[in-house]
């Protein structure tokens, strides 16, 4: 209906603190057969509980209260995080199958050698 | 002075003032409530410090984005693959196809394994959810559900029962029973509604609870039992395409990744959203957490799998490659965290090395888009579904 998509992009780009996110063009490796549900997104405002409420001091707030609970997180150093990573890979490898690969007598997804009955 | 123009969607007397009006849908303390505009501003203009406007507020919020991307700036000291110079590169992997589980009349949207490591759950867009065993390839339940695209299914911790939901809008469990000739579409019991597309749901620790995601922006949690609605959680600005809890021993959180290219983090007891990242290009696919509890990992349409720590409160890692231009649409890690497996849109998987963020190797088979892949709840095997109608057990 183009109407109704006019009407929801000037009703986009007023709303004020919409992160900036007024209608992009997709991404070129986007596949054109898309699965149905998401044919769907974002073209029917009726079908949004939200009702996209276009009162922009509500949504303003509701940013700044936030990003000042974000902001306020404890954060550690990238180096002492990766390296918490990786101990926890080191502790959990042996037990990996699919990393370390188990025998077939152990995993019941491998075919077993034939045995014979003598 | 004129009031802004907004969709209205019901109009009707409002629940403040009582005047008949159109009337917007909003949410106060988790409660859906409809008002007249006049009663929406009222109310937005009374908690307003003094001196706070619209502008002070963007200003405001325009720093405060700025002070975030320092603090996170400054922790930045090292890249995980640096620091994963030391670790031992991985042997030659050697996983197979080992069991190719036929069945579905149209594409497989769907996965779960059971915790006992032997059944697992699918559904189709043909509209059917199937259990089987997938030892013996048997096929132990077959419902047949009223939607098409069942996007969502899972299984129940303790093993007797399912959900399932999708473009119904609903998310169902349904008990399953011992006797195989019970018709257990008839059993079926809503659970959770949504005004959109269901597009994931999970069991948290028990059978009674369980937790959805949806394309009208929201996630849930429910109560089985009664079908009531225990918390929402509102925060992203479109369509929430995936969710994951974390691993029972860090607590009651969860992730969920949607359309508006974000990952939020979410306290399941508040609502409330503790963290958020946004560093993906497109459409965030699926979430998952690493097996700690303290990352997780998204798989996006912009055909990169990306790493977030969630104590450094930043990405960590982007696992990505010139030759891959197909959207990721699942993934999942192997069970000490070491592999990240990455089902694509060119039918293929790639098993990534999380550490080092090179690509190990890569799984052929499918002959459609991999819709969900994952790994056994004792990590001998991967399962995978496709659009090619079919299931793949790897190991």
């Amino acid at each position: 209906n183009f109407s109704v998509d006019i009407f929801i992009e000037l009703r986009e780009l007023r709303v004020g603190l919409f992160h900036g996110s007024t209608l992009k063009p997709p991404p070129q490796n986007k596949q054109t057969k898309q699965p149905q549900h998401k044919q769907n997104k974002g073209t029917n405002p009726f079908l949004d509980p939200r009702g996209q409420s276009s009162s922009s001091i509500v949504q303003a707030r509701r940013t700044v209260q936030q990003l000042r609970i974000e902001a306020s997180i404890e954060r550690i150093k990238v180096s002492k995080a990766s390296s918490e990573l990786m101990r926890y890979c080191g502790e959990h490898a042996k037990n990996d199958p699919l990393l370390m690969g188990i025998p077939a007598s152990e995993n019941p997804f491998k075919d077993k050698k034939p045995c014979t009955v003598l | 002075m004129c009031d802004q123009t907004f969709m209205a969607a019901t109009f009707g007397p409002c629940d403040s003032c009582s005047k008949p009006s159109p009337l917007m849908n909003i949410y106060i303390k988790n409660e859906a409530t409809n008002y007249c505009s006049l009663c929406v501003e009222m109310m937005a203009c009374q908690g307003l410090q003094k001196g706070e406007t619209l502008e002070s507020l963007k200003r405001e919020s325009e720093t405060l984005k700025k002070k975030l991307e320092e603090e996170r700036n400054k922790l930045n000291d090292v890249e995980l693959h640096q620091v994963a110079e030391k670790v031992e590169v991985l042997s030659a992997l050697s996983i197979k196809t080992r069991r190719v589980l036929k069945g579905h009349g149209n594409k497989v949207l769907c996965m779960d394994w059971c915790k006992d490591k032997r059944r697992m759950v699918s559904s189709s867009q043909d509209g059917k959810v199937i259990v089987w065993d997938a030892f013996t390839l048997n096929k132990e339940h077959g419902v047949p559900l009223p939607c098409t695209w069942v996007l969502a299914c899972a299984y129940a911790p303790s093993g007797c029962a399912i959900a399932c939901g999708g473009l119904d809008n609903k998310c169902s469990v349904i008990p399953l029973s011992l006797d195989k000739n019970e018709n257990l579409a008839a059993k079926k019991k809503s659970v959770a509604m949504h005004t959109n597309y269901v597009s994931g749901c999970s069991f948290t620790n028990s059978d009674m609870q369980l937790l959805t995601s949806s394309g009208d922006g929201t996630c849930a949690l429910w109560d089985v039992e009664s079908g009531q609605l225990l918390q929402s959680f509102h925060g992203h600005t479109a369509d929430v395409l995936s969710l994951d809890l974390a691993p029972s021993e860090t607590g009651n959180t969860f992730v969920s990744g949607g359309c508006d290219m974000k990952a939020n983090v979410w306290d399941m007891r508040s609502g409330q959203n503790i963290q958020s990242f946004e560093s993906h290009e497109s459409d965030i696919n699926c979430v998952k957490y690493y097996p700690s509890g303290d990352a997780f990992a998204s798989a996006s349409d912009d055909a990169t799998c990306r790493f977030y720590d969630l104590r450094a409160d930043r990405e960590v890692a982007v696992y990505q490659k010139d030759s891959i231009i197909f959207g990721a649409s699942t993934c999942d890690f192997s069970l000490s965290g070491r592999l990240l497996f990455a089902g694509y849109n060119d039918y293929t998987i790639n098993v990534w090395d999380v550490l080092k963020g090179t690509r190990a190797t890569i799984l052929f088979g499918h002959e459609n888009r991999v819709s969900r892949v994952r790994v056994s709840p004792d990590g001998t095997a991967l399962g995978s579904a496709s659009w090619d109608s079919t299931l793949r057990v790897w190991a």
